[in-house]
């Protein structure tokens, strides 16, 4: 009986240990989980919008400076308008590609080989 | 009483302690009061949590190793070896905005992540900090990153100003995602709330409907301090390692 009795502590502090381990990995997981499926939709949607606008006030912002500076007032601003349209897209195309947080500026395949040069 | 205080009226800025340094307002308000509290708070959680350092932790002791590994864990999946140097400051930003976001949730608080001024502040520190990173790395092989791959040249004038603008807006949609998602939040909370009263007895439905929404609330408190954090770590493992 006393014999047996250190063991068997130490297999239940090692299921609690691993417990603590499982659920010290689950915050983790399910934010993660949460973020894709359950809140999923709605925040995919809201993280679209934000990536079109946010493009689009950029080039706007972009338009508007060069404007004042090189007085060319409307010119400028509609094409960084246009411009900034475009990037709220490739955004929401590299959003929708990786369907994460891949915010990449070049394809995975192809970084190996310019690490090199 | 509902329409005394608008739903509005909990993002207002109140000063505390008038300061005028020449033409500079930087009076003590509300807002500073809760980050100096956040701070403040952040530490003791930390400094008590780990007072002890016993070897098989207690409740609060776990908690705060908990933090740590998570964010750890973060910097490793997301940026890889290389991060650990910045862990520091990532940490810091992951406990300020959680904290920030959590005690914005206390009644009679004030939740600071919900001024756009703050969470642009943060991140366009976050992206300018990134992005001296990468040119301190990369030097001038920096600028490639804004050329996109087998693109015939032709197609770089106009290619390459759409790279630059989508490179410039990702601080206003990461500070306008955690901004929005804290104002929204925090709106629809008080909207519901000034319902019970004016609905009487059927105010059940409301009240029923604001202890839901008061859970989700503290869920997206955690979930957009992650989010802050994770598209951080990304931002980084671009600087580092220019894809």
């Amino acid at each position: 009986m006393v014999e047996r009795k250190p063991p068997e502590a130490l297999e239940d502090f090692d299921a609690r240990l691993r417990k603590a381990r499982e659920s010290a990995a689950v915050p983790g997981d399910k934010t993660g989980k949460d973020d894709e499926s359950q809140s999923g939709m709605l925040g995919a949607a809201f993280r679209i919008g934000i990536e079109m606008v946010s493009a689009f006030a950029v080039g706007f912002g972009i338009g508007w400076l060069l404007d004042q500076w090189l007085g060319t007032r409307p010119w400028l601003m509609l094409v960084f308008l246009l411009l900034g349209g475009a990037a709220g897209m490739l955004n929401v195309y590299r959003f929708a590609r990786g369907f994460g947080y891949d915010v990449g500026y070049k394809r995975k395949d192809e970084s190996e080989d310019d690490q090199g040069t | 009483m509902a329409e005394a205080h608008s739903p509005l009226s909990q993002f207002e800025i109140k000063r505390l302690v008038p300061i005028q340094i020449g033409d500079l307002d930087v009076s003590f308000t509300n807002s500073s009061l809760l980050m100096a509290l956040t701070v403040i708070s952040v530490s003791a959680f930390l400094y008590l949590g780990m007072r002890r350092g016993a070897l098989v932790p207690g409740r609060w002791q776990s908690m705060a190793e908990l933090s740590y590994i998570f964010v750890a864990n973060l910097i490793r999946d997301t940026v890889g070896p290389e991060g650990r140097t910045y862990f520091p400051f990532i940490f810091t930003i992951f406990m300020f905005v959680l904290f920030g976001n959590m005690l914005g949730m206390l009644p009679y608080s004030f939740t600071f992540t919900s001024h756009i001024v703050v969470t642009f502040t943060m991140a366009l520190v976050v992206f300018l900090g990134v992005t001296v990173i990468a040119i301190i790395k990369h030097k001038l092989h920096f600028f490639t990153f804004f050329v996109p791959p087998g693109v015939h040249w032709v197609m770089w004038p106009l290619l390459i100003p759409i790279e630059i603008i989508s490179y410039l807006s990702r601080p206003i949609s990461l500070s306008v995602r955690l901004f929005a998602n804290m104002l929204a939040g925090h709106t629809l909370l008080k909207v519901f709330a000034g319902f019970i009263a004016a609905l009487g007895v059927f105010g059940v439905f409301p009240l029923a409907f604001v202890v839901a929404l008061t859970g989700l609330e503290i869920v997206i408190a955690f979930l957009q301090a992650f989010v802050f954090t994770i598209l951080t770590c990304l931002y980084l493992n671009d600087a580092l390692h220019l894809h």
